[in-house]
C-alpha cells in the first residue's frame, strides 16, 4: 500500500540525483581522491599559469649561468659580483675601492690615478651582471667616480640545465606539453575506441568479428614501427604525436567497451528500447554509451599516465617533441644522462611526473570505488 | 515469546545498521526471536523488511557497511561480536545457511563433491578422499539420481533445482542444529519448488533438525512452517503458531499481507471482437555452437510450431516454467527475433517485415519486462524514459507537449508527476514497474505483451501492479499477453491459458476451464504444485 501514491521520500524538490551525482557524492569522501585532485589541479595551475609570472622564456639561454644547481637565493651572489666587478674594473683599468650591493641596485667607488673618462661605465654595461651604470658624482677632479647601477640577478630556484636555460620554466613548459598530449591523446583513444567498442559489440555477429580481428591485427604491429611509419608519411609535429598515441591506445579501449557492451545488450533496458523501434545508433548513443562510462572514465585515468609515459619514450627516441620544446619525459631523460654532474636536472622534472602520476591513480581509484555499485 | 523451553538461538534487541552515503539505515530494528529445536520457523516479510539481513548479522555475513549489535545466543553462547575464526566452529557446522539463487551459490570451478566435502573436511578434519562416501551419501539423501555419476559434476551440468539440492547437501553435511534457508524456493520452477520443500521435511524428521524460513511467499508457509514471525520495516509485528496467524491474524498489515493473494477474474471478451494478433506455426530456432567459419551446428528450437490468436480486448496468459519458450514466444509475436511462420497484426500480414518495416507499428505493440530493476536504463530520468518511444514514433514533438504527455502518463499509473526528473534507482521495485507500465503505455499501443510483469515483486504489490493493468485494459480497450509462471496471477489476469512446454502448446482453453478441469498431467503437476505446494 505504501507504493501507490507515495513519491520517495529522499527529498522534497523534485530533482532527482543520478547515479553520476551519487558516484560523485561517493567521490568527494574520498580524501585520497580528493588530495589527488587538489594536486592535480595545483600542477596544471603551476604548469599553465606559471610562465607567466616568470620573466625567463623557456627557450632564453643564460650563458652566465650554465649548470648551475638549485637555489633560492639569486644568481649571481654578491661574492660572484665582487669578482665580476674586480675583473671588470681591471679591465676598464680602474681600482675598485668600495663595491656594494643593495637588492637590485649596487654601488661602486672606483679611482684612477688619472681623471676617468665617464664612458668607461660602458665596461660596466657590457657585463651581464651589470645594467644602467651612471655617474651619480665626480670627486677627486675626476680621478674618483662613485657610479650606481642595477644587478641584472636572475632567480633560478631549480637551477639551470646544460644549456643554460631556466629549468623552472622548462618544467612548466614540459609540463604543459605532457598534460596535452596526456589529455588529448587519451579523449582521442576515448573518442575511437567507445565508439568502435560499443558498435562493434551491439552490431555482433559477423561485424563483430571483423571488427575486433582488425583491433588484434593493429595490436600485433609493433608500436615504435607504426609510429615511425606515420612520422616518415607525415612529417614530425606536435598533433601528430597525441594522433599516433591516440591511435594506439584507443585498441584497449574499444575491448573494454566492447566487453561492456556485451553485458549491457542482454539487459532488458535494451529490449525495451528495440521493442520501442529505436534504431540501433540511437540504442547505442542513448543505451550503451552511457552505460559503459563508469568503466571507460577509470579507464581513462589509467591511459593518462600511461600516454604521458609513452611520450617520454618517444621524445627519447627522438620522435617525439623536439627541443627547444620539451616534455617531462624528454626533461627526464636528459636528466638522465646528466645524473652525476647536475642530479637537480633529474629531480625535478622526476618529482612534477610522479607525483602527477600517483594523483592519477588515487583518482582513479577514487572514481573506480565511487562508481562500482551500479544498480543500487 | 512464551516458549523459551527448547530454545536453542535466542535472538535478543537484534540491532543491523547499514552506513550509506545518505545517512544510516537501520534495516533491523531491536528484534526478539526463538527457534525452538527441531522445529520450522517460518520469518515473512517483504523485500526490505530485514529479514534476510537478521540471519546473515546473526551469522556474520553482512556486507562491509553492516554493523550488528544486541545478543544472538546459540545454545548459550554468544554469536554476536565473536572473532570470526571462533565464529566459523559454530557456522557451517552447527548452524547453516541455504541461499536463494543456487545458479551463483555454488562455484562453477570445482566439481559438486568437492564443495560438499568443502565443510566436511574443514569441520572434522582429513582428506577429501575420506569425505566422499560422506558426500556419496548426501547426495543420495537429498535425491539426486545417480550420485556416484554426479558427483564429478560441475555445477553448471546441473538444473536449478538439482543445483539447490547440492547446496543443501552441502547445509546437511555436518549435521548442523539450525538450517536457515534463505527464499530457497524463490528462483525454482513451481513443481520444483513443492518437491525441494518436500525434501527438506523429510529431512528434518530423519536429523531433527530446526529449519529458519525466510520466505516472502504465504502459500509455502502455510504448508511447512510451525511458527510464523511476520516482519515489517525491520521490526516483528506479529508472532505465533502458524494456524493461528492464518486463521485470527491480529496486526494489519497481516491481515493485509494474507488478503493480497491475487483475485478477481476476467470476463472473455465479446465472441465477435476481432482478432488484433495472430501468429501461425511460429518457430524460433537457435544455433548452439557455431563456430567462425560455419561448421556443422545442432539445432535448438526454442519455440516449436504455436499457433496463437489474440482477440481485441482479450488477455491470454501463458504458462509454463522457466525454458518453456513463453519469453521467446511473446518475443516472436512482437518480430523482436528472427523466427518462422506467419503473422498477423489486425489486417496487415507482418511476417516478411523487417526491423525498418516494422518500426511504424511499434507503438501499436508494446512488451513490458519481468526485472523492474534491469528494463530502466540507469542514467536516464524516468520522464526520458518514459518519453523515449515518442522521440521515436513522434519526432515532431516539442518538448513542452513531450513533457505534458510524460505528465499525463505518470498520472495514469498513479505515479507523482513531479518525479519525471528523478532517476530510476530512487524508485521502489513496484513503482519501477509503474514506470516500465507508463513507457508502454504513453504511445497508445492496441496490444501489450507482459512478460512476468510482476514476479519481481512483492504480493501486495503485485496486487496494486495487476490492478493497474486491468484498470488500463478497461480504460483503453487492450489486448494482453500474459506471460507468467504464477498461475494465481495468471488465473486473475487473463481469460484464456496456453500452458507451453519445451516449446509446444500442451494444453489450451478458457481460464475457468483449465483451472478447473485440466486435461494433461503436465497442467495437473502445475496447478496442484501452485496452490497446495
Amino acid at each position: 500500500m505504501t507504493d501507490i501514491v507515495q513519491v520517495p521520500a529522499i527529498s522534497p524538490e523534485t530533482k532527482g540525483r543520478s547515479l553520476f551525482q551519487l558516484a560523485a557524492l561517493r567521490f568527494r569522501r574520498n580524501r585520497a581522491a580528493m588530495a589527488g585532485c587538489v594536486m592535480l589541479a595545483l600542477i596544471a595551475l603551476f604548469s599553465f599559469v606559471g610562465p607567466f609570472f616568470s620573466p625567463h622564456s623557456y627557450d632564453q639561454v643564460f650563458p652566465s649561468y650554465v649548470s648551475i644547481g638549485p637555489s633560492l637565493e639569486p644568481r649571481p651572489d654578491t661574492s660572484t659580483l665582487q669578482e665580476v666587478m674586480e675583473s671588470v674594473a681591471a679591465r676598464a683599468r680602474v681600482t675598485l675601492e668600495d663595491f656594494k650591493v643593495e637588492g637590485e641596485a649596487f654601488t661602486a667607488t672606483v679611482s684612477s690615478e688619472e681623471p676617468i673618462d665617464p664612458r668607461a661605465t660602458r665596461y660596466f654595461d657590457r657585463a651581464n651582471e651589470f645594467e644602467h651604470t651612471k655617474v651619480v658624482a665626480t670627486e677627486d677632479d675626476g680621478r674618483r667616480l662613485k657610479l650606481e647601477g642595477q644587478v641584472d640577478r636572475e632567480y633560478f630556484p631549480f637551477g639551470t640545465d646544460s644549456n643554460g636555460r631556466d629549468l623552472l620554466v622548462r618544467v612548466m613548459l614540459g609540463g604543459q606539453i605532457s598534460i596535452a598530449v596526456g589529455l588529448l591523446a587519451s579523449l582521442v583513444s576515448l573518442g575511437i575506441g567507445v565508439v568502435y567498442g560499443a558498435t562493434s559489440g551491439y552490431v555482433g555477429g559477423r561485424v563483430d568479428n571483423v571488427m575486433m580481428r582488425f583491433v588484434e591485427i593493429l595490436y600485433s604491429l609493433p608500436f615504435v614501427f607504426l609510429v615511425v611509419v606515420l612520422v616518415v608519411f607525415f612529417g614530425r609535429s606536435f598533433i601528430l604525436i597525441f594522433l599516433v598515441i591516440g591511435a594506439v591506445e584507443w585498441l584497449d579501449m574499444a575491448r573494454i567497451v566492447r566487453g561492456q557492451t556485451l553485458a549491457l545488450k542482454r539487459r532488458e533496458f535494451v529490449g525495451a528500447a528495440q521493442a520501442l523501434g529505436l534504431t540501433d545508433w540511437q540504442i547505442i548513443r542513448r543505451h550503451i554509451i552511457p552505460n559503459t562510462i563508469g568503466p571507460v572514465i577509470v579507464f581513462v585515468t589509467v591511459v593518462v599516465p600511461k600516454v604521458i609515459l609513452l611520450e617520454s619514450f618517444l621524445s627519447f627516441l627522438g620522435l617525439g617533441v623536439q627541443a627547444p620544446l620539451t616534455s617531462w619525459g624528454a626533461l627526464i631523460s636528459e636528466g638522465a644522462n646528466n645524473i652525476q654532474s647536475a642530479p637537480w636536472l633529474l629531480i625535478f622534472p622526476a618529482i612534477f611526473f610522479v607525483v602527477t602520476l600517483f594523483s592519477l591513480n588515487f583518482v582513479g581509484d577514487g572514481l573506480r570505488d565511487a562508481l562500482d555499485p551500479k544498480d543500487r | 515469546m512464551a516458549e523459551t523451553k527448547d530454545s536453542i538461538l535466542a535472538v535478543r534487541g537484534l540491532t543491523v545498521d547499514f552506513s550509506t552515503p545518505d545517512g544510516t539505515v537501520e534495516a533491523v530494528k531491536g528484534i526478539d526471536l526463538d527457534v525452538n529445536a527441531g522445529e520450522t520457523l517460518a520469518v515473512v516479510g517483504e523485500s526490505g523488511s530485514g529479514k534476510s539481513q537478521t540471519m546473515m548479522g546473526i551469522m556474520g555475513l553482512l556486507a562491509k557497511n553492516g554493523t550488528v549489535s544486541g545478543s544472538a545466543r546459540y545454545r548459550g553462547q554468544e554469536l554476536i561480536g565473536l572473532p570470526p575464526k571462533a565464529l566459523n566452529d559454530v557456522r557451517g557446522s552447527k548452524i547453516t545457511m541455504i541461499f536463494q539463487e543456487p545458479m551463483t551459490s555454488l562455484d562453477p570451478l570445482y566439481t559438486i563433491g568437492r564443495q560438499i566435502a568443502e565443510p566436511i573436511v574443514h569441520h572434522r578434519g582429513g582428506t577429501f578422499k575420506e569425505a566422499k562416501k560422506r558426500v556419496l551419501e548426501l547426495l543420495e539423501l537429498v535425491g539426486i539420481p545417480e550420485p556416484a555419476r554426479r558427483i564429478d559434476s560441475y555445477p553448471h551440468e546441473l538444473s536449478g533445482g538439482q543445483r539447490q539440492r547440492v547446496m543443501i547437501a552441502m547445509a546437511l553435511a555436518n549435521e548442523p542444529d539450525i538450517l536457515i534457508a534463505d527464499e530457497p524456493t524463490t528462483a525454482l520452477d513451481v513443481t520444483i519448488q513443492a518437491q525441494i520443500l518436500q525434501l527438506l521435511k523429510s529431512l528434518q524428521k530423519r536429523f531433527g533438525m530446526a529449519i529458519v524460513l525466510i520466505t516472502h511467499d504465504l502459500g509455502i508457509v502455510k504448508h511447512f512452517a510451525e511458527r510464523v514471525a511476520v516482519m515489517r520495516r525491520g521490526e516483528v509485528v506479529e508472532e505465533g503458531r502458524t494456524t493461528e496467524i492464518f486463521e485470527r491474524p491480529k496486526a494489519d498489515y497481516t491481515k493485509m499481507l494474507l488478503a493480497a493473494e491475487p483475485s478477481g477474474s476476467k470476463a472473455p471478451p465479446p465472441g465477435h471482437a476481432p482478432i488484433i494478433l495472430e501468429g501461425r506455426d511460429v518457430a524460433v530456432e537457435y544455433a548452439i555452437g557455431k563456430g567462425l567459419f560455419g561448421g556443422s551446428s545442432a539445432v535448438f528450437r526454442a519455440v516449436d510450431g504455436v499457433n496463437l490468436r489474440l482477440r481485441q480486448g482479450q488477455t491470454i496468459g501463458i504458462v509454463g516454467e522457466s525454458g518453456s519458450g513463453k519469453s521467446t514466444l511473446g518475443r516472436a509475436l512482437l518480430r523482436l527475433l528472427p523466427s518462422n511462420g506467419s503473422y498477423r497484426f489486425g489486417t496487415t500480414d507482418i511476417s516478411g517485415f523487417d526491423r525498418s518495416t516494422m518500426r511504424p507499428l511499434r507503438r501499436e505493440l508494446q512488451l513490458v519486462f519481468q526485472d523492474p530493476y534491469g528494463s530502466l536504463s540507469p542514467r536516464l530520468t524516468v520522464g526520458e524514459i518514459i518519453t523515449e518511444g515518442l522521440y521515436v514514433h513522434e519526432p515532431g514533438l516539442g518538448r513542452a507537449e513531450r513533457d505534458r504527455r510524460a505528465i499525463a502518463a505518470l498520472k495514469e499509473v498513479g505515479l507523482d508527476p513531479a518525479s519525471r526528473n528523478r532517476y530510476p534507482h530512487e524508485f521502489s521495485g513496484g513503482q519501477r514497474q509503474r514506470i516500465a507500465i507508463a513507457r508502454a503505455m504513453i504511445l497508445k499501443p492496441r496490444v501489450v505483451i507482459l512478460d512476468e510483469p510482476t514476479s519481481a515483486l512483492d504480493r501486495s504489490v503485485q496486487g496494486q501492479v495487476i490492478e493497474l493493468l486491468r484498470d488500463l485494459q478497461g480504460k483503453h480497450g487492450l489486448s494482453y499477453i500474459f506471460i507468467s509462471h504464477d498461475l494465481s496471477v495468471v488465473k486473475a489476469m487473463s481469460d484464456y491459458v496456453i500452458v507451453m512446454k519445451n516449446g509446444r502448446i500442451i494444453e489450451e482453453g478458457e481460464t475457468d476451464a483449465i483451472f478447473e478441469t485440466p486435461r494433461e498431467p503436465y497442467t495437473k503437476t502445475l496447478i496442484g504444485a501452485a496452490f497446495n505446494v
